[in-house]
């Protein structure tokens, strides 16, 4: 227990984050209106590409021996910058249609 | 030390601008300003990190990226908007698997964790193991049902709760085996995870219908709280805080979807109850008027006010620009054409409003439920493409399954243009088909579409 209460006392910034953190995100997404859905969604999705930062992270930090290492992380690398990059462009073509049906009005 | 200063200062900014996106987002007009502001802050945010210290092997990271990026834009070019759902569960399937992987890193790039096991972050760690193996399970279960891989069908057994609460405690106790050993295991590591995927699997194959679509968003929320785990134990804020609007983003749609069909997600996911359909359907649908191609059309044509109902056979037929067509020629008659789209239509939220803005629909012609049945009323023509369960009178959906549907009975006349006849998705038997006002057109969407557009076209010019 004691040793619980250290951990809290050494991280208690990120524990702040944290938990403020998820009442931002709630509340930032709590109001979006139902024709929006798809777009949040796949905006959400693309942010999921934070792993991209882990994964370059890890790759970077990797011994050159290492292979087994390498190719792993290589394989995330290139797996959430798909994530990245199509997620941004589905969410952007799934947008122009709200823009293109706004200026014909 | 500058360079680290640099790079929290630019993780900062990006986490701001995330938020504003977000709030952008919610706003169609700002919406692209607001896709384009993340997609800034996460490209900041990414080449920031190539200053670290730590970064080497720039060769493998740079092909990666590039590898990646070029699937990503093939992938969002090609992808046609039918098959969005397919994709985004496809992403985070995606996102579930890299986490997983780079959790095995993390043990293995720490030698310091793999002789003392007990502490926090191994227990961390073999958390976002088992939570990444599941979304990517739940994940591929959910894309296997969009394309009707699996049978359309709830796949149950006798004892499922009871084996799959079994599983668990198996999974937990290989779980706390593992970090209890003076030895770090690696066969016991990926037994552990095996065991998820495959608890994530027999989890999520049970959930069918409308409810699939509160999995897949509840999926997302598990894949953001394993990267926030993950941004935890590398000690990257970008990363915490990402994975929670990831987190919470997919909380508040799957609450919001869950609570439209009268469930809580946990219901959904662990205490589904016999839902016994059997007892309610019956093979087939009852009488229904069948018209043809030219009554269809002087209907239309002669109706003052025409509501669409647009459903999942609008998308499977990829029938939406030939319905936008349709609408031209209907309004060049005087008649007011608007759309009614539910939002369980489809297979994400979302899906089908997509696919009429991709075939240049108004924004402002499309009504959500409560506006679409107050339209109803009035309308001289409820005219249905594609829907089933979403038109189906309140009477015939059982308590259980209770969502909302759109009230086409309030028209002065219906007109439904579907593949069949038979149930729907959900398997529930349909009295809207058999009521008195209740024409029928049966056929494929686009085909019939473009049959009816040019049949007006022939009878009025």
């Amino acid at each position: 227990m004691e040793e619980f209460f250290a951990y809290f006392l050494a991280y208690k910034y990120l524990v702040y984050l944290v938990f403020l953190t998820i009442f931002v995100g709630i509340e930032i997404t709590s109001y979006i209106p139902s024709l929006m859905y798809a777009p949040l969604v796949s905006a959400s999705l693309s942010l999921q590409g934070v792993v991209l930062i882990g994964s370059i992270l890890i790759l970077g930090q990797a011994n050159e021996e290492d292979t087994i290492t390498l190719v792993l992380s290589s394989i995330a690398v290139s797996l959430s910058s798909v994530n990245v990059v199509g997620g941004f462009l589905i969410t952007d073509r799934m947008l122009k249609f709200y823009k293109v049906s706004k200026i014909k009005k | 030390m500058i360079k680290k200063s640099i790079i929290e200062i630019i993780y900062l900014l990006s986490s701001i601008i995330f938020i504003l996106g977000f709030k952008y987002l919610s706003n169609p007009k700002r919406s692209r300003t607001g896709n384009m502001l993340m997609a800034g802050g996460m490209l900041a945010a990414i080449f920031i990190t190539f200053l670290d210290d730590k970064v080497k092997n720039l060769t493998w990271i740079i092909s990666g990226i590039i590898i990646g990026s070029v699937i990503g834009v093939i992938y969002s070019k090609k992808l046609r908007i039918q098959f969005v759902p397919q994709i985004m569960s496809f992403f985070n399937g995606l996102g579930g698997i890299v986490s997983v992987l780079l959790c095995f890193l993390q043990f293995k790039l720490h030698p310091l964790l793999q002789k003392n096991l007990v502490n926090f972050t191994s227990g961390f760690l073999l958390l976002g193991v088992f939570l990444g193996s599941i979304s990517f399970s739940g994940s591929l279960i959910v894309i296997f049902r969009y394309f009707e891989w699996i049978k359309n069908k709830s796949i149950e057994y006798p004892l499922q709760k009871t084996l799959n609460l079994l599983l668990f405690l198996i999974v937990l106790s290989v779980g706390v085996f593992i970090l209890f050993k003076s030895q770090f295991d690696i066969v016991l590591l990926f037994s552990f995870t095996a065991l998820s995927f495959l608890l994530g699997s027999l989890l999520t194959l049970p959930i069918i219908g409308k409810e699939v679509l509160v999995l897949s968003s509840f999926l997302n929320s598990i894949t953001g709280f394993v990267i926030t785990v993950l941004g935890i134990i590398m000690n990257n804020q970008i990363m915490i805080i990402g994975g929670i609007f990831v987190a919470s983003c997919g909380f508040v749609l799957s609450s919001l979807l869950a609570h439209s069909i009268n469930q809580s997600i946990f219901s959904i996911l662990f205490f589904r109850k016999e839902q016994n359909l059997e007892r309610i359907l019956s093979p087939k649908g009852e009488i229904l008027q069948e018209t043809n191609i030219s009554d269809a059309a002087i209907l239309l044509a002669n109706s003052p006010k025409v509501i669409i109902i647009a459903g999942y056979g609008l998308s499977i037929s990829g029938a939406h620009f030939a319905c936008k067509e349709l609408e031209t020629i209907l309004e060049e008659r005087g008649v007011e054409v608007k759309y009614a789209v539910h939002p369980l239509a489809g297979r994400m939220p979302g899906h089908i409003s997509i696919l009429l803005l991709e075939a240049k629909i108004e924004y402002e012609k499309i009504l959500d439920l409560d506006k679409a049945n107050r339209e109803l009323k009035t309308a001289d023509l409820a005219f249905v493409i594609g829907a089933n369960d979403i038109i189906n009178p309140k009477e015939n959906i059982p308590y259980l399954l209770g969502f909302p549907s759109i009230d086409i009975l309030s028209a002065k006349n219906i007109l439904i243009l579907n593949r069949s006849p038979n149930l729907g998705y959900l398997g529930l038997q349909n009295s809207a088909f058999s009521n008195e006002k209740t024409k029928f057109l049966l056929g494929d969407a686009k085909n019939i579409l473009q049959k009816l557009i040019d049949e007006i076209l022939k009878i009025y010019k």
